[in-house]
Order: structure tokens, then C-alpha cells, then sequence
């Protein structure tokens, strides 16, 4: 039995790895690049993404390998596609528990590689964390400080400010 | 000494004042050049918040995600992250996609609607609206409904339960919707339809665009150009103006593409005498539910429909007689491969009023039966044929009855059935004299097969007298093969106690294992259950050593 074809990614740290084509192509950006490049022992260079994140995300790819790839002009409105964006599975969900800084590079690494499904768990989780929270809430958990006048503030509260049906 | 006179002194308090009033002044002025400084400042800050680093798109699909009201969950609101910072808010109040999705009931003031839609701009929109239920709704409808029908031409998928009789959706009949694709119209289901005439949708021609139509007590002309290019149809709750069978058959052959399928309770005009046509074929219907509707209803569309590739559906119904002669009186066969695969479960419920068989698979098969006899009855019809070497799947019995003979009854009636692996025994249920039955084995007079002889779970969510202790190891005994066992039948692997649901006080119940039960009854049942086997007491597991275990089990 013939062993996998394998394609080797370099990080912008200049770390390579190894990988079988099968996970490397769950990157559009990846399979794109091997059809137009053909096949090459030259390492394909992702300059936009560090080892750490890199192995991160490959970890990802190897687990989804067998799944059905998206389809590439999937309409994000439509039901089953949010379903997929609102949805993460326990193995996803165990994965994605980094801190912030690594789940932000994860989300910038999935969109710079073209994986959709890594990029809506990443959303996702963001989307989780802000939902139910007050603004100061938010501010604090992303360590962003109120950076209104207090004249803007007021007159956004007084713009979105809504009489009830009571 | 201090040579100033009176008057050169009130006149320098004098020019003081006015320096101090100056100051005074400019105080403001200075705070506001701070706050704006500080603003300033805090904005460059905030430019390297992780989060900011972000680029728009992807901010706005988090934000997307998070304001989606139809989830699961809590939802965030604009107002929300509109003051989290500056960037976050030039980001929602330029974005008119996150404004597209409108949502009414009756706590949302129509004012908060307006704004909504002056902010989607021209982005397509999904509209909810559920104020059925609600007099507060009810009353600021006609406000909301002036506001959004104006925007029909960007509608892209509407949900409105309007209150009332129905004249709500009377401006329906005049507007253009070019875009939309999925609509769904409901109506009160206390007031019902009452105008004399279906609803004129869609000026008589569907939008191009339309590809799901859901219709509950809002009846429509019944024309089959209205519904040709639909891939969901579903028409519910309808009384009065409702289609004959006929007509629907009509509307049905008239859609080529109709994946999914969903009838509920509707009267068909003119009942079953109203069908000529004998078959309607329907390539690709996926999915079929005809629901809460006659059986002879149900059977007449099942006989009628031919979908070779319908792999998923539900029916449900009541059956007054025998079901097998109700049910399927016309041929229906084409269905029956599909409603058998994929089968995992089944459930029957013994009830107080009537006896229900829920069968579970790609197709969910509800019946209302009259006894427990009907319910195996038509289980066994539904069940695989032997010759195919199907697997019996997992087969539940739920007594909830009073009557001590009757839920003995049911157990005599159930104890040759294959697969039954778990009987449960309702709050109300007693328990004492099944247990006998069950323990002696004399189940079925001058049988001589075995009772139950897959069972391996028992749950006892009511109470259990002395007779009911005494009974229930005597059946452990019987099964696990302590005592001679006249029908051979496999150890039982699982007893729980209480369950889902139970209303009574758990930490009393607790405190009855330790002091009441302990080390009896309860540690003699768990030895008997095996190092395999699962005591759970209201909600916690006994260890094979008798202690009960402070987490919850599942």
C-alpha cells in the first residue's frame, strides 16, 4: 500500500511541517496553491502564520479530514449555514479553549487559509462570549476602554433608547 | 503696611471677579478639550485591543452571530454593541446587514422596528413577527404592519402570527415581493379565520423567488400556479376554507421540486369522498409529516402521494379500532420500507385516557390507540419481517395507570414481546402486584415461552410499600438465577428509583436511603443487580459497596 501524498507548510517563523495533502487541502488557500504550483518538494510558505498558530490549525485540519468540505459559494444567510456557523461540536469546543491572543490568531489564520469551518467555530466562540454581556462587560473581558466623551455616550444611549410596549 | 485704599481694593476684587469668572468659563471648555483628548487617546488604545485587530468583516460576522435572535440562548442587542467603543459602533451603525434581521413582539416597541429598517438601508430582510398570543401585541400591530409593508419589495423571508380574524393580512393581496424566498403566515388559532374568502396572496403569482410557503389557519386560493415552484409547503390548522383532497393532489402534482411536506390538522373540504385522482408522484419529496389529521385522511394521502425517495416523516394520529384496518386501508405499502429502516426505538405509553405507540426513525410515528393490545398490534406491524434478520431495536413500556389489575394486564399483554428491555412505572403507577407478577413469573396463563426475556431496566418513580420490596427481590432473585427460574429469563441490569421529572423532595428521599432503607433493602437489590448492574436512587447511583454517591448520574 502507497503511503499518503505528503506537502510541507512553512510558518513565517520559517518552521516546517510536514503534513498529508489530504488535511493541508482542508485550506482552500492550500489547495489552490498545490492545483495552480502542481506538485513540488518545495515547501508552501505561509508567511501570515506563525508555528504555534500553524501547528494549532493543522491539529484542526487532521481531525476534519474525512469531513465534507463546504460548498464554495455557500450563501451565509441560508439556514443550514448558520446552522453550521451557531453549532460547535465538544471536540471543537475543547479546542478552541486557548486564551484570547491565540483564539484571535486562530480566527485570522482560518480566514487567511480559507477554512471555513475553523473560522466559524472561531467567530462563533467570539459571538458566545459577547452574547448576554453589558458593554462594560465587553469592554472588560477585551480589554478595551470606554473611549467615548461622555456627550457621545449619552446621546448614543439617547438614540437607542426604546419606549417598551409595556 | 498695605498703603491701598477701600476703592483700589474693590476695584482689584472687582478685576479678580472677572479673572475668576474667566477661569470659570474656560472650565469647561477644558474639560470638554480633556474628555475629547482622553477619547482620543483611548481610541489609539483600543486600536490594539486583540479583538481590534480583527478585520472589519470578520468583526461583523461575530456581531451577526451575536445578535441572532434565533438561536439558542440570550442574544445581544445593537444598543449593546453600539456602546462598547468607537469602533465597534461606526462598525454596527454602517453595517445595514446587521440591521436586516426585524423582530416583533410584543415587547418591542414599533419605534425600535423603524429605526431597524431605516438602518438596513437596502439589504434584504428577515422579518419575525409573533403577537398572536398577546393583547399589547395586538395592539400596536396595525403600527408595525404599516411599517414593514412598505418594504415588501426587500422582504426575504417573513414569519408573521398575527392576532385577529385575519383582516390583518389583507394588504397581502397588493404587495410585490421580488426577493422573497420563504414565508410563513399564521394566524390566532383561538379566533381562527373568519373572513369569508381565502386570502389573495402575492397579487395571484408567486414571487420568482419563492421557495417555502407555511401556512397555519390562513387559507389561500388553492391554485396550483400559486404553489409551483416550492420546495417546503406546509398547510396547518385549517378549518375553515381549507383545500379538498383533490385540490391539494392538484397543488401537489403541480410541484415538481417539493422536498418537504407537512400536513396538520386540516379538515379537507368534502372529507374522503372528495379524491378522484388516484397517485401523485412526487420525485423529490424527502420529507413527509402528516399530522394530528382523520386516519382515513391520513391513509388516503399516504396511498395517493408516491415518493420513492421519502426517507423521513412522521405521522400521528388517533386510531379508534383497529389500527391495522383504520390506518392503512388503502394500499400504502411504498411507504412502509422507509417508515420501518432506520427505525432505533419505540416507546408504548400506557395512559390514563388511551395508549400511545411512538415509533423512532428516520420516520417518528406517533398513534393514540385504545388499549395496550392495539399498540403491540400495530408495533408488530411496523416491526421488520423476521426473514430480514433485522435487528430488534430497544423497545420502552410507560404505565401510568392506577388501576393495580390493568397495569397487570398491560405486563401479561407485553411479556412475550421481543425487545422490550425497560419497563417504567409512572408516579401513580402501583407497583406491588405487577412485582409479584413479575416475580412468580405467571405472567401468561399457560404460556409457555419466557416473560420478558430482554428486559434489563425497571424505573419506579412513584413510591414502594413492603409488599413491593419484598416482591422485587424475589424477582431479582428469579432473574439473576438465585432461585429456580421456571422461564430462564436474563438477569435484570438496572433498577432507578424516582427519575425525571419527580416532584416530590429529593433531600427527604436521600435521607430515606440512609436512615430507612440502609443497609436492607437497597444494598440487597444492588447485590443482586451484579458487578455490572446500576442501582440509582433519586437521581444517584449506588456504588457495588452500598454508598450513594453525592453527584447526580445521568
Amino acid at each position: 500500500m502507497s503511503a499518503a501524498p505528503q506537502v510541507t507548510l512553512e510558518s513565517s517563523d520559517g518552521e516546517k511541517f510536514k503534513v498529508d495533502k489530504e488535511v493541508a487541502e482542508r485550506s482552500v488557500l492550500i489547495k489552490n496553491m498545490i492545483e495552480d504550483v502542481g506538485e513540488s518538494d518545495n515547501p508552501i510558505p505561509l508567511p501570515n502564520v506563525n508555528a504555534s498558530v500553524l501547528k494549532k490549525v493543522l491539529e484542526y485540519c487532521e481531525h476534519h479530514r474525512g469531513d465534507p468540505l463546504p460548498a464554495a459559494d455557500a450563501d451565509p444567510s441560508n439556514d443550514d449555514n448558520r446552522k453550521r456557523a451557531t453549532e460547535i461540536s465538544d471536540w471543537d469546543q475543547k479546542f478552541i479553549q486557548v486564551d484570547q491572543e491565540m483564539l484571535f490568531e486562530i480566527i485570522l489564520a482560518a480566514n487567511y487559509m480559507d477554512i471555513k469551518p475553523l473560522l466559524d467555530v472561531g467567530c462563533k466562540t467570539v459571538a458566545n462570549m459577547i452574547k448576554g454581556k453589558t458593554p462594560e462587560e465587553i469592554r472588560k473581558l477585551f480589554n478595551i476602554v470606554n473611549d467615548f466623551t461622555p456627550e457621545e455616550e449619552a446621546q448614543i444611549k439617547k438614540e437607542n433608547e426604546w419606549a417598551e410596549d409595556r | 503696611m498695605d498703603e491701598r485704599t477701600f476703592s483700589q481694593c474693590d476695584e482689584e476684587l472687582s478685576t479678580l471677579g472677572t479673572v475668576q469668572k474667566q477661569l470659570e468659563q474656560g472650565v469647561p471648555l477644558v474639560q470638554k478639550q480633556l474628555e475629547q483628548r482622553v477619547a482620543l487617546v483611548s481610541r489609539k488604545r483600543n486600536t490594539f485591543a486583540p479583538i481590534n485587530a480583527l478585520p472589519p468583516e470578520l468583526l461583523v460576522t461575530i456581531f451577526k452571530i451575536a445578535l441572532d435572535f434565533t438561536h439558542r440562548g440570550a442574544s445581544s442587542k445593537h444598543e449593546t454593541l453600539l456602546l462598547v467603543c468607537h469602533h465597534w459602533n461606526h462598525l454596527v451603525n454602517n453595517t445595514p446587514s446587521l440591521w436586516m434581521k426585524i423582530r416583533k413582539t410584543a415587547g418591542i416597541s414599533n419605534a425600535r422596528i423603524i429605526h431597524s429598517l431605516k438602518k438596513s438601508k437596502d439589504s434584504p430582510l428577515e422579518i419575525t413577527c409573533n403577537i398572536v398570543s398577546s393583547d399589547m401585541g395586538r395592539r400596536t400591530q396595525g403600527g408595525f404592519l404599516s411599517a414593514i409593508f412598505p418594504h415588501a419589495h426587500r422582504w426575504r423571508k417573513a414569519s408573521l402570527s398575527l392576532g385577529g380574524d385575519g383582516r390583518a393580512f389583507g394588504p397581502m393581496a397588493k404587495i410585490s415581493t421580488p426577493l422573497l424566498e420563504s414565508i410563513s403566515l399564521s394566524t390566532d388559532k383561538a379566533i381562527r379565520w373568519a373572513q369569508d374568502r381565502p386570502l389573495n396572496i402575492f397579487r395571484g403569482r408567486p414571487p420568482p423567488r419563492l421557495r417555502e410557503l407555511f401556512l397555519t389557519g390562513v387559507p389561500v386560493p388553492w391554485s396550483p400556479k400559486l404553489f409551483c415552484n416550492l420546495n417546503v409547503l406546509s398547510i396547518s390548522q385549517m378549518q375553515h376554507l381549507a383545500p379538498s383532497l383533490d385540490q391539494l393532489l392538484a397543488v401537489l402534482s403541480a410541484c415538481p421540486c417539493l422536498e418537504s411536506l407537512a400536513i396538520r390538522d386540516v379538515t379537507f373540504a368534502g372529507g374522503t369522498s372528495a379524491i378522484s385522482l388516484n397517485t401523485v408522484h412526487m420525485a423529490a419529496l424527502g420529507r413527509l409529516d402528516l399530522e394530528e389529521m382523520e386516519p382515513e385522511i391520513t391513509n388516503r394521502l399516504l396511498a395517493a402521494i408516491r415518493a420513492p425517495d421519502c426517507k423521513f416523516g412522521s405521522l400521528r394520529c388517533f386510531l379508534s379500532g383497529d389500527p391495522l384496518e383504520i390506518l392503512f386501508t388503502s394500499d400504502i405499502s411504498h411507504f412502509l420500507d422507509h417508515m420501518r429502516s432506520g427505525a432505533h426505538a419505540a416507546s408504548i405509553t400506557c395512559g390514563p385516557v388511551y395508549t400511545t405507540l411512538l415509533w423512532e426513525g428516520s420516520w417518528r410515528i406517533a398513534v393514540g390507540l385504545q388499549n395496550i393490545g392495539a399498540a403491540k398490534g400495530a408495533l408488530n406491524w411496523l416491526r421488520p419481517l423476521p426473514e430480514r434478520n433485522a435487528p430488534v431495536f430497544p423497545l420502552q413500556v410507560i404505565i401510568n395507570r392506577s388501576d393495580s389489575l390493568l397495569v397487570q394486564d398491560i405486563l401479561a399483554v407485553m411479556a412475550d414481546t421481543e425487545g422490550l428491555h425497560r419497563v417504567i412505572f409512572g408516579y401513580d403507577t402501583p407497583v406491588a402486584g405487577a412485582l409479584r407478577l413479575l416475580a412468580t413469573g405467571s405472567l401468561v396463563e399457560g404460556s409457555t415461552g419466557r416473560s420478558f426475556p430482554e428486559l434489563k431496566e425497571m424505573w419506579i418513580q412513584g413510591s414502594i410499600n413492603d409488599d413491593g420490596w419484598e416482591y422485587l427481590v424475589s424477582m431479582l432473585r428469579r432473574r439473576q438465577g438465585e432461585i429456580d427460574a421456571r422461564d430462564g429469563a436474563p438477569p435484570l441490569r438496572k433498577v432507578r428509583f424516582g427519575g425525571n421529572g419527580y416532584t416530590g423532595d429529593e433531600s427527604k428521599e436521600i435521607s430515606n436511603f440512609r436512615l430507612i432503607h440502609w443497609p436492607n433493602r437497597l444494598e440487597k437489590v444492588r447485590r443482586l443487580l451484579g458487578p455490572e448492574g446500576e442501582l440509582v436512587w433519586y437521581g444517584r447511583s449506588v456504588t457495588e459497596d452500598g454508598v450513594l454517591e453525592d453527584r447526580l448520574t445521568s
